[in-house]
Formats: C-alpha cells, sequence, structure tokens
C-alpha cells in the first residue's frame, strides 16, 4: 500500500514555519541576552570620578557593601583593575538608598547584603547620597584585591 | 566572552537543538517523493538529540565552574540536572528506537514521547526560575 504524502506545498509550509519559530525564537532570546550583556557593563568611575560628580548627576559605583540597614546602604568604594578585578579604593564610603523604582540584576533584593560586591547606578543627591536606579550584584562575578596601601 | 555570556549563548543554543530536534519527527514524518525508509530519513533527528546533550552538558560546565551559585535558583539548577539525566535516559531509548524491529517498539516510542514533554516542561521551569 502506498504511503499518504501531503502536497509538496503542505511539506514547503511546514519547514517555512518551523524555521520561522525558530528564528522568531532565537532572535527574541539573544536579544534579551545582549540586552542583559550590555546593563552589566562595570563602571569604570574612580573615587576621583565619583568625588567630582555634582549633586543630581547620574553615577555608577562599584562597592564592596559594608553596612546595609533597610533600604539604606554604606559601601567602601572599589577601583577597577580589569572586568573581572576591583582593588579597595581610598576613596570615601559611599552611602546609597534603595528606592521602589530599583531594579536588581543579576541576583535578588536578599543578594543585597554587607560582603556583597554590587555596582550602583542613579543619581547623587545634595547630601552626596545616591539614588540607586539599577544594582547589580557583582558578587562571585568579580574578586576583590586588597589595597596595596591599607591591606584591607 | 565572560561567563553569563558563554552560559547564556550555550544555554540557548541547546535550546536550539532540542526544540529542533523535537520538530524533526513531524517534519520529516511524510515527504512526497521521499523514497529512503522513514527511520533513515530521521538522522537530522539523531544528530539533533545527541547534539542537544552534548551543548546542555557544555552549558551545565560554563555554569558551574564559575562556583557562583549567588542569586541563582538553586531549585532550577537541581530541574536542570534531572533534566540532563532525562536526556540521556532520552538517547538510550532513542538509540532501541533506531533498530525497527523490537516488539516493544511502541511502548519505547511512548516512553520517547513522554520523556521528551517532561524534558521541555523541565527545561521551560529552568529558563524561567534561572534567567537573571
Amino acid at each position: 500500500m502506498q504511503e499518504r504524502t501531503p502536497p509538496l506545498n503542505a511539506a514547503v509550509a511546514k519547514w517555512t514555519i518551523f524555521l520561522l519559530v525558530l528564528t522568531i525564537v532565537m532572535v527574541w532570546a539573544m536579544r534579551g541576552v545582549l540586552q542583559r550583556a550590555g546593563g552589566m557593563h562595570t563602571a569604570n568611575d574612580s573615587a576621583s570620578v565619583f568625588a567630582g560628580t555634582a549633586p543630581g548627576g547620574p553615577a555608577k559605583v562599584v562597592i564592596r557593601l559594608d553596612q546595609v540597614v533597610g533600604n539604606r546602604l554604606r559601601g567602601t568604594l572599589l577601583d577597577r583593575e580589569n572586568d573581572t578585578a576591583y582593588r579597595i579604593g581610598l576613596g570615601p564610603t559611599v552611602a546609597a538608598i534603595l528606592t521602589p523604582e530599583t531594579s536588581v540584576v543579576m541576583g535578588r533584593p536578599q543578594d543585597i547584603a554587607p560582603g556583597a560586591v554590587v555596582q550602583i547606578a542613579g543619581a547623587l543627591d545634595n547630601g552626596r547620597v545616591l539614588h540607586a536606579k539599577q544594582v547589580v550584584i557583582l558578587t562571585g562575578y568579580v574578586h576583590v584585591l586588597k589595597s596595596a596601601v591599607t591591606g584591607r | 566572552m565572560n561567563d553569563y555570556l558563554q552560559a547564556a549563548f550555550s544555554g540557548w543554543g541547546a535550546v536550539a537543538l532540542f526544540g529542533s530536534g523535537l520538530a524533526m519527527p513531524y517534519l520529516l514524518r511524510k515527504t512526497r517523493g521521499a523514497n529512503t525508509p522513514y527511520l533513515r530519513r530521521m538522522w537530522p533527528h539523531f544528530w539533533l538529540g545527541y547534539l542537544a546533550f552534548l551543548v546542555s552538558f557544555v552549558h551545565a560546565w560554563f555554569t558551574m565552574r564559575s562556583g557562583n551559585m549567588r542569586g541563582i535558583s538553586v531549585a532550577g539548577v537541581w530541574i536542570a540536572s534531572i533534566a540532563l539525566l532525562f536526556m540521556l535516559w532520552q538517547i538510550a531509548v532513542g538509540l532501541m528506537l533506531r533498530n525497527p524491529t523490537p516488539s516493544n517498539r511502541r511502548a519505547l516510542r511512548r516512553t520517547h514521547f513522554w520523556t521528551m514533554t517532561l524534558v521541555a516542561g523541565l527545561i521551560a521551569v529552568h529558563i524561567a526560575l534561572n534567567r537573571p
């Protein structure tokens, strides 16, 4: 008995739909991956750059959290050595505040704890407190080198 | 390329291979003018299955070698590990199905289908839980 086969057009349509769906899913996935990767570009701001940022201006810092009290954070500014290594800076400590609009990337809000390494992007107020728009959890992705001067 | 990109690209690559492998039996089942037997026409399905497992293993390797589990859903990682084991089981069942004569072929096909459904579900839950 001969096998019943659909017309050629049906086979072409099946393959076209398959390739179309595969392309759409992959484009959607890659777009998401690249967007997230773009958001993970770590800050190059050194202590001097941060110190020179005017109140109201945007700032992006990488800090090691020393204190977390509610939505108020305090941490030590880190200087970038390379993509994965940061050195404890000699600059002032950074105070930041989490707002309801703060988004947490690469982790969960519970990861914002003393000892964590985070990148905070936001705006400085008149009291030089950084109002966080985005917190990127870098713990585990970067390592902190001890300062050659202080040995901390 | 950083750890995130390696894990993300390998993970989505594995999803693409698994999805393509899953679609092959439906796409290759009946094709006009195909004179070769069905099982011989299924070679893309076999190789996509093996590749999906291999790339999934590489994805797991990239993720685990960093040793950083902060911010990662542990349940999602366990689900992914179980999915990987089921993929290995799926390959074993698939290899048995390459023999066209076994008496329990119907049962094997049913097992192969439901394992595929289970793995697809586990992958979907893993993606939902472990996307950064």
